[in-house]
């Protein structure tokens, strides 16, 4: 590979190295995922092949599985999803779905990949510190992810990690915002954009206000562990010293907003796909972008809901449990539009859609079963156990990690030229929706007996004890999940070399990446399109018109 | 079959002992009704979709945008707003102001409690016989709370180092305590027996070992080892061990 095309400032090669860089990552966090279920299953038990990375013993210690918990929440929401959903497929898609030639700042671009693969090294160097890496959990509550819990360069250059990560997220959203905004071919009006744009708009106007808000927290963190600060280390320790509440406040100001940054590309790509591959215009286009617009804007005062048990104001809980639930009602809309789509649709059953119709399914059952949390009386019962964890897996996990597979298996022709494997996108499908839905169902159920989360060995708790047949299923159930995986990997590795040549839309889909070739050249489109319809229009025959009038 | 029953049993919640935890277990099987109806009716429409997708034809034009679109989609999110959020919400809002947060009277004959949450232990205070904390008669145990059944129970909770939760299934509730914030936490067990405390807060490498126990006694039993335990804790206190230094002033800095 040349140095230009690494250090290219094409937007296509910078989305995908992104993709590698989140696939990477979504494999690293995955791994750890079976090492936790395996610990979870049989604490104190030697781990069968993995066992090297715990020293000679074998045995993840409880210091280890701290570490593991933590940096699998790390890996996954910054370093595999954000990349995938936001780096890859926002970079890759954004100019060619609105018929830009590329983003708007493509120097600012390729920068806020740097700053990522920068931010995953100061991961993996954290992760491996022989002082031990962070493990204060993903959330990084102090004052134990202060000196005072957690001492050692660890948990310092996670807090840098993040920082990093965040530069990087923001420098994206400025880009994509900009792009949207002001290079839209001729004729591409806002409400002619696929949805699938749409989702990544939306998210990015979200990463840009609430980003650095984390970002901060970090700083303070940062500054708290390395020049001797105490804004979070509270005055019961420290005289003079400051509020760990403050840390929480910040932390889920930006946390909950991320829910949705995290699943609004999946709900515009999942929008998008069912209308395409149904044959139907997408059912109210116009009250779906209402729908993603309005969770855009509730997803900014809903946080509060993270802080039922601690010392905040149970006034404030009251109202933070009001507009959690007014969520719900863009959240039923957008799937009644989708219902909508596929009712009366011609289903193709290609992978992209199943995997589609396996978002609505996750999506269904991990929202629903955020109206227990949002209640303050259950939620006093059900905080920090299993039920949060499988409620967070449904929506933020699965729903978001099932998205990206459909946009993976849609895109795959027009990324790398090259067609993927419809029987074995088909396997992985089922080897991923089955197993995922059994699961995090297993989760909940543990939850709602009342397990805490993040327990080493449950067994420590009699009344716990009766749980631990179901809790084997659910380690062999994600066994069998992580197994299915390796079907995707080789799907998509082989695929690259042995795939059979992609032709420029062999589907006749109407949007205009599908107006180029696969993949498409450096300029994006030979001509500027001009966009003449919305993306999903019909012509009649059970097919498309195209979105823009281009020079074949 | 009795013993499967009874395997099945042991895998549900565990039973609720306390007077206001039914709100929170009757607002789950509220909330649990709804959820399996929309999710049943959820797979059903999309086998429906996957059936009707097999008939011939093109497929049929979109009225997405149409009146009765609108009227669909509005009115179907609204009506599962009202039922579930609707209900839950004033269920909810009733359920924190008349049990979970209530200020219960003096004549309820409550037990205050002070709890103290270091890295790995829980140490609860009583005030003992003279009903003032900080002084040589309080009982402090650690790794266990004694509290009598049927008679409300006020903790105040503080950590002394990480934040801890302090969380009793069977009383189906949990609270935060935060170095620097005093929480508050009403208990009101109504049935003798042994419970754990767990800590649902992750605190460090032995957060699964934080554990304590919760004795319900009898109410008359507690109040004659509160007595017994107050006047050992008074002989004692001439050696004025470190338990006695960490007593705050009940009542006057919670959060509630």
């Amino acid at each position: 590979m040349k140095l230009r095309s690494v250090f290219s400032l094409d937007h296509k090669v910078i989305g995908l190295s992104y993709l590698w860089l989140g696939l990477v990552g979504l494999l690293a966090g995955g791994v750890m995922a079976m090492l936790i279920r395996f610990s979870v299953a049989n604490p104190g038990q030697p781990v069968p092949l993995l066992g090297f990375l715990f020293g000679p013993s074998h045995v993840i210690s409880p210091a280890a599985y701290t570490q593991l918990f933590t940096l699998h929440g790390t890996v996954m929401i910054f370093f595999a999803i954000t990349p995938i959903a936001i780096g890859a497929f926002g970079n890759y898609l954004i100019p060619l779905l609105v018929g830009a030639r590329d983003m708007a700042f493509p120097r600012l671009n390729a920068a806020s990949f740097w700053v990522q693969a920068a931010a995953s090294v100061v991961l993996v160097v954290a992760a491996f510190d022989p002082s031990g890496s962070a493990a204060a959990g993903w959330t990084g509550y102090p004052p134990l992810s202060t000196n005072v819990g957690t001492p050692g360069l660890g948990l310092t250059l996670w807090a840098l990690a993040l920082i990093l990560a965040g530069i990087s997220s923001t420098l994206g959203a400025i880009n994509f915002i900009a792009t949207t905004l002001t290079l839209r071919a001729p004729g591409m009006t806002l409400m002619r954009m696929p949805l699938t744009a749409w989702g990544l708009f939306l998210t990015s106007i979200l990463n840009a206000l609430f980003v650095p808000v984390i970002s901060a927290a970090m700083m303070l963190l940062l500054s708290d562990r390395v020049l001797g600060t105490r804004f979070f280390v509270a005055q019961a320790l420290v005289p003079g010293g400051g509020d760990p509440l403050v840390y929480l406040h910040l932390f889920w100001i930006f946390g909950h907003p991320e829910v949705y940054i995290l699943i609004l590309p999946t709900w515009g790509v999942v929008s998008d796909l069912l209308a395409w591959y149904s044959g139907r215009p997408a059912w109210g286009y116009r009250r779906t972008v209402a729908a993603l617009c309005a969770v855009t804007l509730l997803s900014g005062v809903v946080y509060g809901h993270h802080m039922y048990t601690t010392s905040m104001s149970p006034l404030l809980g009251r109202g933070f449990m009001v507009l959690t639930m007014v969520i719900s009602v863009p959240a039923t809309v957008l799937f009644l539009d989708w219902m909508g789509t596929l009712w009366g649709g011609k289903l193709r059953f290609e992978p992209a859609l199943l995997f589609s119709l396996g978002v609505m399914v996750v999506f269904a059952a991990g929202g629903l079963t955020g109206l227990y949390l949002a209640d303050v009386p259950i939620d006093l019962y059900l905080h920090d156990t299993y039920f949060v964890v499988g409620h967070f897996h449904l929506t933020m996990a699965a729903a978001v990690v099932l998205g990206m597979f459909a946009a993976v298996y849609h895109w795959y022709d027009k990324m790398f030229g090259r067609v993927m494997s419809r029987t074995l996108g088909i396997v992985h499908f089922w080897l991923t929706l089955v197993p995922l839905v059994v699961v995090f169902t297993i989760m909940l159920w543990m939850g709602h007996v009342g397990l805490p989360r993040r327990l080493y060995d449950a067994s420590t708790y009699e009344v716990f004890r009766p749980l631990a047949h179901v809790n084997r299923i659910g380690t062999w159930t994600a066994y069998l999940l992580g197994l299915g995986q390796l079907v995707f990997v080789w799907n998509f590795v082989v695929s690259l070399f042995r795939g059979a040549r992609a032709e420029a839309n062999a589907f006749g889909f109407p949007s205009l990446e599908w107006s180029t070739s696969s993949p498409p050249p450096v300029e994006n489109f030979v001509d500027e399109p001009v966009v003449v319809r919305g993306p999903h229009e019909q012509d009649g025959h059970g097919g498309f018109l195209p979105q823009g009038k281009v020079r074949p | 079959m009795a013993t499967i029953l009874r395997h099945l049993g042991a895998w549900g919640r565990p039973p609720d002992v306390s007077a206001q935890g039914w709100r929170g277990d009757e607002l789950f099987g509220w909330i649990t009704i709804v959820v399996t109806l929309v999710l049943a009716l959820v797979l059903v429409q999309l086998a429906l979709v996957v059936v009707r997708s097999r008939r011939p034809g093109a497929p049929s034009a979109t009225g997405g945008d149409s009146r009765t679109a609108q009227l669909v989609a509005l009115s179907g999110a609204l009506l599962l707003f009202l039922l579930v959020d609707g209900v839950a919400f004033l269920r909810g809002w009733d359920d924190l102001s008349a049990g979970l947060l209530r200020r219960p009277a003096a004549s309820e004959r409550i037990v205050d409690v002070e709890v103290l949450a270091q890295q790995w232990a829980w140490t609860f205070r009583l005030a003992g016989d003279d009903g003032t904390f900080g002084t040589d008669d309080d009982v402090v145990v650690t790794h266990a709370l004694h509290l009598p059944a049927g008679r409300p129970a006020q903790l105040e909770l503080r950590s002394k180092d990480v934040m801890h939760s302090l969380y009793v299934p069977q009383l189906r509730i949990k609270r935060d305590a935060q170095p620097g914030a005093t929480t508050e936490l009403l208990l009101e067990p109504t049935r003798e027996g042994q419970y754990e405390i767990a800590c649902t807060q992750h605190c460090g490498l032995n957060h699964y070992k934080m554990r304590a126990t919760l004795d319900v006694m009898d109410s008359a039993a507690f109040d004659r080892w509160a007595h017994q335990e107050s006047m050992l804790a008074k002989q004692r206190a001439s050696a004025r061990t470190s338990d006695g230094m960490w007593a705050w002033p009940f009542g006057k800095e919670a959060r509630r």
